[in-house]
């Protein structure tokens, strides 16, 4: 048996050695929707201090062949030998994907809260402003822990806020308004919620689901599905298209030529197919509809991407800022506000819990 | 670098033992002493002339020793050869240490540089000191050539995390050994077992302990939970690194001696310390408490000694007073146990006797785990309910069910059993041509399942790095 073992074993070390070096570097983590480590440049004073070997470890670990295999294989052995509940701190039920978070401090909140009285006080003195946090999947549970939790942080925030109107709109929303496999809302499930925030922000007009023609993808996995690692099943992601998107100009900060799309189809399969919407995280997007002249600012992250082309329709100009790429205090630098706009700050609870990422 | 890791397996490795193999038989200490140089210097590019001048002194002296035998001379390069050694650990291990002290006990303000700590350098120390020793007492003939000392000093399978290596244990391997596939076999079969100690509990069950002082919502049972798994995690992780290293030697024709031998299944602390790190237990034996006198003289004495030994085994661990506080607790755990404590032991039931020992074991490894008074005395309270905290905690119980499973199946492989099921397999008439097939699959599924973790990027400490 002690030969069987030598034999598989030298065999398995050359086996993986011969792939490894016939195999070309690859550049992305699909799944994990990063970029892989690739071999690093050798210098006598990366060596010396270290650097070079870490980067040759990390190399080592983002180019081993059969990489989301053995990935799968981690999460397989966590709950088929260690039973364990949750791998990779997500947990499923009736096939939705959740992730467990550090639960915020009454502290963190009040971090964010201050962040918003200050661009406010900054920016937005005498206009109407609104605040909402996007619940977290997790709110939806099974499990009400964390339904209670967000419930605290809530109230945290309704305390804290003096000079914005707070819209809750946790008992809008259902599990079913979210992907199964990812963090995020479905976009042809807001409808509702917009139908709601137009009853709570004077400007906002109601929209009717049957002006808009929904386009289809059907291979979307979301982030918890690439962390989970074993294999999952693509789900629908749709996105909304209206008559108005013929006339608007977006412009979008994040590209060079300063061009912008309501969705970016590319994106669709790049590694977050999410980014479909207003082509993903960007510091400054501007929409312009000449047929109307309301203005609204926006204050928010990649749930507020999906949400703005329902709003195009209704907004001479939407402008939508997102604070964790620009820095509050050279805004005034990219954007001149005219006093007339409403302001909305629309956060994730993730972003709410974690407002050291707003800078 | 180190044994897991996917640097190591996959790449590191399957390239030395090809060179190995490719190099003609009396060539080979060249082949190991050059890839131990780069195994070390992958880790630390700038002390690995720290690991040759340590070779260097101990090769130099011992062949003065063996030259000028039985003079003074010989007495003289022994001590001056053990100053060096102890001198080079003094200084990179414990110099900031005792400037700290020196500095609050006298209220004045040395101000050093931090020094680095060179990892492995307490193991690689203690073995040139045995190798030197040895020579010294004519339990050892002085290598003739550079290379045999360099081998021995560097030889990667034990270098950064023991066992420590005696001369004399290895002294006929060094110069002639035997390679088999058997003996190749059971060097895979001890790598991937240790492999799976290390990764699949150990780094596991270390996520655990490392979030008892951070958690939101403290309890009473979080900080046990803390407290057991880290009992836990130091016997996969330390008897892991063993495994692999004694794994690792038969591949290379060696045969390294045991460090661990089931140390939770003991019933006193005596033969705890007899089953726990017992190349350390027999370097202090030979070399301080026998010299010291052992127990061949007064009582008093005798207890002197004693603490002396565990003094120092504390302080070997780490320069910080927990270390020291671990040693001493242990030290007068023993001899309370030499005196009245092994004949009580003797009379009680066997479960009350382990549960003695883990007791003492639990208390031992939480003083050994904090090194700040303020954390170790927070879990302590926390542990017995003198915080003003809950018994359970949401938290607590979620963790209780997440890693239940993995302390059941820890709990089981720190016993025999395990290995006492193995051999009831593989003799009985109707099971035993299943063991095979079993054996072999489940080694094949092992090794796959703590690849799986490591490039997942899990949790990965390396808890020597102080020793």
């Amino acid at each position: 048996m002690e030969k069987i073992y030598a034999i598989g074993f030298k065999l398995l070390l050359a086996l993986v050695l011969v792939i490894q070096i016939i195999t070309p570097v690859a550049s992305i983590s699909q799944a994990e929707r990063r970029h892989l480590q690739e071999r690093p440049q050798f210098s006598w004073d990366a060596l010396v201090d270290g650097k070079y070997m870490e980067d040759l470890e990390k190399y080592a670990l983002d180019q081993m062949p059969f990489r989301d295999f053995f990935r799968g294989l981690k999460t397989w052995t966590e709950k088929k030998v260690f039973l364990k509940n949750m791998v990779n701190d997500l947990w499923i039920e009736e096939e939705f994907f959740f992730k467990a978070y550090d639960v915020p401090t009454e502290e963190e909140i009040q971090r964010f809260t201050t962040y918003i009285e200050e661009i406010k006080e900054q920016y937005f003195l005498n206009n109407p402003t609104y605040v909402t946090m996007i619940p977290d999947k997790s709110y939806y549970s099974q499990d009400r822990y964390w339904a209670t939790t967000e419930e605290q942080t809530k109230e945290w925030i309704q305390e804290q806020l003096t000079t914005a109107k707070y819209i809750d709109v946790h008992s809008i929303l259902e599990l079913s308004d979210y992907y199964y496999t990812d963090t995020h809302w479905k976009q042809e499930k807001l409808f509702k919620l917009i139908n709601y925030l137009e009853t709570q922000i004077d400007g906002m007009e109601p929209i009717n689901q049957e002006e808009w023609t929904p386009q289809v993808y059907e291979d979307f996995i979301g982030v918890y599905g690439g962390q989970w690692a074993l294999p999952v099943n693509p789900e629908i992601l749709e996105f909304m298209r209206h008559e108005s998107f013929f006339d608007i100009v977006i412009t979008n900060y994040q590209q060079k030529d300063l061009s912008g799309q309501v969705y970016d189809e590319e994106k669709l399969y790049g590694w977050d197919g999410y980014e479909v919407f207003l082509s993903g995280g960007s510091p400054l997007i501007q929409i312009e509809n000449p047929k109307r002249d309301k203005e609204l600012v926006i204050f928010g992250d990649s749930f507020s991407s999906s949400l703005v082309p329902l709003l195009i329709p209704q907004y001479g100009k939407i402008t939508l800022i997102d604070t964790r790429y620009l820095p509050k205090d050279y805004l005034g630098e990219y954007v001149s506000f005219t006093g007339e706009e409403e302001v909305l700050f629309m956060y994730s609870h993730l972003i709410v819990s974690n407002a050291q990422t707003l800078r | 670098m180190v044994f897991s890791s996917i640097s190591f397996i996959y790449y590191f490795l399957p390239v030395v033992l090809l060179l190995y193999a490719a190099t003609p038989y009396r060539y080979k200490n060249i082949t190991l002493f050059v890839s131990s140089l780069i195994f070390y210097f992958a880790g630390e590019p700038v002390f690995f002339l720290l690991l040759i001048l340590s070779s260097i002194i101990d090769y130099t002296h011992s062949r003065t020793i063996e030259r000028y035998r039985g003079t003074p001379k010989a007495k003289r390069a022994l001590v001056r050869s053990i100053i060096m050694n102890l001198g080079l650990l003094v200084f990179f291990k414990y110099g900031n240490f005792i400037v700290d002290n020196l500095n609050t006990l006298l209220s004045i303000n040395i101000d050093i540089p931090d020094i680095p700590l060179p990892i492995g350098i307490s193991f690689f120390t203690f073995q040139t000191m045995s190798y030197t020793i040895d020579v010294y007492r004519g339990q050892a003939k002085a290598q003739k050539s550079f290379l045999g000392v360099g081998t021995f000093v560097a030889l990667f399978p034990q270098l950064i995390a023991g066992p420590i290596v005696r001369y004399k244990s290895v002294e006929k391997e060094l110069t002639q050994r035997v390679h088999s596939l058997d003996l190749f076999g059971e060097g895979v079969s001890r790598f991937v077992v240790g492999l799976g100690k290390k990764v699949l509990l150990a780094n596991t069950l270390a996520v655990l302990v490392e979030k008892t002082l951070s958690v939101s919502d403290p309890s009473v049972l979080q900080y046990w939970l803390g407290a057991i798994g880290f009992v836990f995690q130091i016997y996969f992780d330390f008897s892991g690194y063993s495994d692999m290293a004694i794994g690792l030697g038969k591949m290379f024709g060696f045969h390294f001696p045991e460090n661990f031998n089931y140390p939770y299944m003991a019933r006193s602390i005596t033969d705890f310390w007899r089953r726990w790190h017992m190349s350390l237990g027999q370097w202090f034996r030979d070399y301080v408490y026998i010299p010291l006198g052992g127990n061949r003289v007064t009582k008093k004495r005798w207890f002197l000694n004693i603490l002396i030994v565990w003094f120092l085994t504390g302080l070997w661990h780490g320069a910080s007073w927990n270390y020291v506080l671990w040693g001493v607790l242990f030290g007068a755990v023993l001899i309370f146990e030499k005196f009245v404590g092994l004949k009580w032991l003797q009379k009680i039931p066997k479960i009350f006797c382990h549960a003695y020992v883990l007791g003492i074991v639990l208390v031992s490894f939480v003083i050994f785990k904090y090194e700040s008074t303020q954390d170790m005395i927070e879990v302590f309270r926390g542990m017995f309910g003198q915080l003003d905290i809950p018994l359970v905690s949401r938290e607590s119980m979620m963790d209780l069910r997440q890693y239940i499973v993995t302390f059941l199946i820890a709990g089981i492989g720190t016993t025999s059993w395990p290995k006492r099921w193995a051999q009831t397999l593989s003799r009985s008439n109707t099971l035993k041509k299943l063991y095979s097939p079993i054996a072999v699959i489940s080694l094949f599924m092992l090794m796959m399942m703590t690849t799986g973790y490591l490039v997942d990027g899990s949790f990965n400490p390396f808890l020597y790095f102080r020793f």
